[in-house]
């Protein structure tokens, strides 16, 4: 099934609520994660026109820097080939034609005050949502994305050139991560730096978004390896289980990397139990070489829907908010080395 | 709740949600029952019979309309009559800084007169609703009678 994710930025309802609204890959089937064929560049196209107040060159600009911050990363293989979109696309149902017709191929819209937005969600939710990116499958491949960035909001650069990095993640194949959800929003924005582009949801200080940490680099370098992939990063392997030894579905595990200091919140990777839906607890985590401990966590209740974490978080009726896993520490040190995996075995979460 | 799947006048794949309205706050009938249509490809699984609470904006021209914020105006009602509460698709994160009445956007005494007169809730949920408008929302559930009352006070003014 497809999946769609939105930012959300700010509801105007009764009661105000501050948010905008990459551990692993978005869409999987069968035990097998769904990705682009990168042995072709990918190609997409970009809608005509400005954005909001940014105008079109920028904004052109920003789209490709922003798609270019996945493809520079030095572990993975990626190409990006961008051109014009021959259209200027400013309604709603301009957009659902081209948005549902396969020929255009990958595109980003711009949808310059908002009326696109207003036309798909309602009137007056141009002021709630940054954008979306959606990639559409074509058998065991993605093969086009859908992206749409909103110019209503765009008075801050830097917020428009975040959303697009998280955005682009997702039209790459990326899923969302919740490593460090307790700083996202505590008031510091100087603690922001650790929180990884492919989190769900807004911080103190979303302009950090727009740079790469180390669990967004290791997912893409993970999903789209080059030949350096081996010689820069290691895996962390095993299952979760329950004492009843049924398998975790949808719990967060992740690794710290024992280091002191600033790399203590930085070196942070994670993925998603059962994250490939094998129903057996199974977990991959990439990391650099060196010495680990493990935890694993509920996901949490904010993270559904769209800001979902994880294949099992679409509602919250869904395994990641049933029976909830309690925070469970491991206490053994792993240690990893550059293409090696280091197999941990079956976990027991609390 | 209905849910039936169609395709829009732009061949989109459409959800058609049918709603029976058991409280309708502004702009909804109690008792009525009606239709929202719905992009099936931006919209939250839904089962069919599931209780819902939905802040809505106005049709869009094509007729579309998805809860504000699309997550967060989204509540999902659990639980059974008068300890029945409520979750967004948010976890209810950021719904207010510590407690509600510290902010700027709720009278403490206007809401809890809502929920007493206007709902004609027995004292002992009106003190729930009171208790529990102090503790932080976020990942939490929190009673459907607040959010009811909260929202009632403001469509009164």
């Amino acid at each position: 099934m497809s999946r769609q994710f939105a930012i959300i930025s700010v509801i105007a309802c009764v009661i105000t609520q501050a948010a905008i609204t990459a551990g692993g890959p978005t869409q999987v089937e069968r035990g097998t994660a769904l990705l682009w064929n990168n042995d072709h560049p990918i190609a997409y196209k970009i809608d005509k026109g400005p954005l909001g107040k940014i105008d079109e060159a920028k904004a052109r600009t920003f789209v490709e820097e922003a798609m270019n911050t996945w493809a520079q990363v030095t572990t993975t293989r990626l190409q990006l080939t961008p051109s014009q979109l021959g259209e200027d696309i400013k309604t709603a149902t301009r957009y659902l034609t081209v948005a549902g017709d396969a020929s255009v191929g990958s595109i980003v819209v711009l949808d310059n005050v908002g009326d696109i937005i207003k036309g798909l969600y309602g009137e007056g939710q141009e002021v709630n949502i940054l954008g979306f990116a959606s990639p559409r499958l074509s058998g065991a491949h993605v093969t086009r994305f859908v992206a749409l960035m909103n110019g209503f909001v765009s008075d801050d650069h830097a917020m428009v050139r975040s959303t697009m990095v998280h955005e682009f993640g997702h039209a790459l194949g990326l899923d969302h991560t919740q490593i460090n959800s307790g700083l996202a929003k505590n008031g510091d924005p100087s603690d922001d730096e650790f929180i990884p582009t492919m989190f769900p949801t807004s911080g103190d200080d979303d302009s950090t978004l727009m740079n790469l940490n180390p669990d967004d680099v290791a997912w893409i370098s993970k999903l789209y390896p080059n030949d350096q992939f081996s010689k820069a990063y290691g895996t962390i392997r095993g299952k979760l289980i329950r004492k009843d030894k049924t398998p975790v579905l949808g719990a967060n595990v992740v690794a710290i990397a024992l280091l002191k200091g600033r790399e203590d919140s930085m070196m942070r990777f994670s993925c998603v139990s059962d994250y490939l839906m094998t129903s057996d607890g199974a977990f991959e985590i990439v990391v650099t070489p060196g010495s680990y401990k493990l935890f694993a966590e509920p996901i949490l209740h904010g993270f559904a829907g769209g800001s979902s974490v994880g294949p099992y978080a679409a509602s919250l009726r869904e395994a990641s908010f049933k029976n909830r896993i309690k925070l469970t520490r491991f206490p053994s040190s792993i240690s990893v080395k550059a293409g090696e995996v280091t197999d941990v075995g079956t976990l027991i979460a609390q | 709740m209905e849910l039936v799947e169609g395709s829009d006048k732009a061949q989109a794949v459409v959800r058609v949600v049918t709603i029976q309205i058991e409280d309708g706050i502004k702009n909804a009938t109690t008792g009525q029952d009606v239709e929202i249509r719905q992009l099936a490809s931006v919209s939250a699984p839904l089962a069919e019979g599931e209780e819902v609470l939905w802040f809505l904006p106005r049709d869009s021209t094509l007729g579309l309309a998805q809860p504000l914020g699309v997550y967060s105006g989204d509540f999902r009602i659990e639980g059974e009559g008068a300890s029945r509460v409520v979750n967004n698709l948010r976890g209810n994160a950021g719904l207010w800084d510590g407690s509600l009445w510290a902010g700027d956007g709720f009278d403490r005494s206007r809401v809890l007169d809502t929920a007493a007169k206007t709902m004609s809730l027995p004292p002992a949920r009106v003190s729930t609703i009171d208790r529990a408008a102090t503790l932080g929302p976020d990942n939490r559930d929190i009673p459907l009678d607040l959010l009811l009352a909260a929202t009632k006070s403001r469509v009164q003014r």
